[in-house]
């Protein structure tokens, strides 16, 4: 029974990696592209619609970015919990020496680390189109 | 012999009667042309211009016709705001073969954005009427949108703070 959890485990957190990636990803494109199209609207003639077409973009911009930023923090804490499970489980198996508990501190990083750089391709994305306008 | 006399005698007299007959303005008169051109010179397009300023461009203008051209008012099709003034503001009288320069001062207005804009100089004479256009550009618009920017850049800042926060401790 204990392999099935192990597995189990071992499986969710596979899913919350390719989860975590997919919102890093999709986050970094978009913001990337939104630039590209906020600072082609933003070079041209100021206009109405282009500007109502600039803000419907920002706005998408800033709910993908909350979105993936509530997204990441999520993933954190469930694969601290599933590593906590499985961190115990390691120990009552008397294989705990094997797994540094240090690693979960390291996820911890470099899942900020990912927010960190949604959230400045988010501002860049929001600030350069205005900057040009 | 005879026949050769006879043409002598009246080639002369078709002459006299053509001349007669055929009405001298018909016989030698030329064509009456009216062309007026209208040109910005060559430095004056795709030029930068500043809001709130004043900005002079120069244009010409011709009269490729043979027939002197009266009473030339200029005229513009501007963005709205902006402040298109002629020196001079008219032309009495311009001869044919001859040319002019008009200074044309641009004040595009002060909340102009950064752009491109296009502006059409007309010149309308009592005979005929001619055109030209220039794109000028505006480099340094207001403010506003940067600020704007900081807003929202800003109200991302807090927005992502306060998710950190709110969600980081569950």
């Amino acid at each position: 029974m204990i392999e099935r959890v192990h597995e189990h485990i071992i499986g969710e957190l596979g899913t919350n990696t390719r989860t975590d990636t997919i919102f890093v990803i999709t986050a970094i494109i978009l913001n990337l592209v939104t630039l590209g199209i906020n600072s082609g609207l933003a070079s041209s003639r100021e206009d109405t619609t282009q500007t109502i077409v600039m803000f419907t973009f920002v706005a998408l911009i800033i709910v993908v970015n909350f979105v993936a930023e509530i997204g990441l923090i999520r993933g954190r804490q469930m694969r601290k919990k599933l590593l906590n499970g499985l961190l115990k489980m390691y120990k009552d198996q008397g294989v705990e020496g094997y797994y540094d508990a240090s690693l979960m501190g390291d996820y911890t990083i470099r899942y900020n680390l990912f927010m960190l750089t949604v959230l400045f391709t988010g501002l860049i994305a929001i600030i350069i189109p205005f900057i040009i306008r | 012999m005879k026949a050769g006399k006879k043409v002598i005698w009246l080639s002369p007299l078709i002459a006299v009667s053509i001349m007669l007959l055929v009405p001298p303005a018909v016989l030698f008169a030329q064509e009456v042309k009216v062309d007026l051109s209208l040109r910005m010179l060559h430095e004056y397009y795709y030029k930068e211009v500043i809001p709130g300023e004043d900005n002079t461009l120069y244009m010409e203008i011709r009269n490729n016709g043979n027939k002197e051209i009266t009473n030339i008012r200029f005229d513009s099709d501007k963005p709205q705001g902006w402040v298109v003034d002629f020196n001079p503001d008219s032309i009495s009288y311009l001869s044919a073969g001859s040319s002019q320069t008009v200074d044309v001062n641009v004040i595009p207005s002060r909340d102009t954005g950064r752009g491109e804009y296009n502006l059409t100089f007309l010149a309308e004479a009592n005979e005929t009427r001619a055109a030209t256009s220039t794109m000028l550009r505006v480099e340094t618009g207001p403010s506003f949108w940067l600020w704007v920017g900081i807003g929202l850049a800003a109200l991302v800042i807090a927005g992502f703070v306060i998710i950190y926060r709110r969600f980081g401790r569950q």
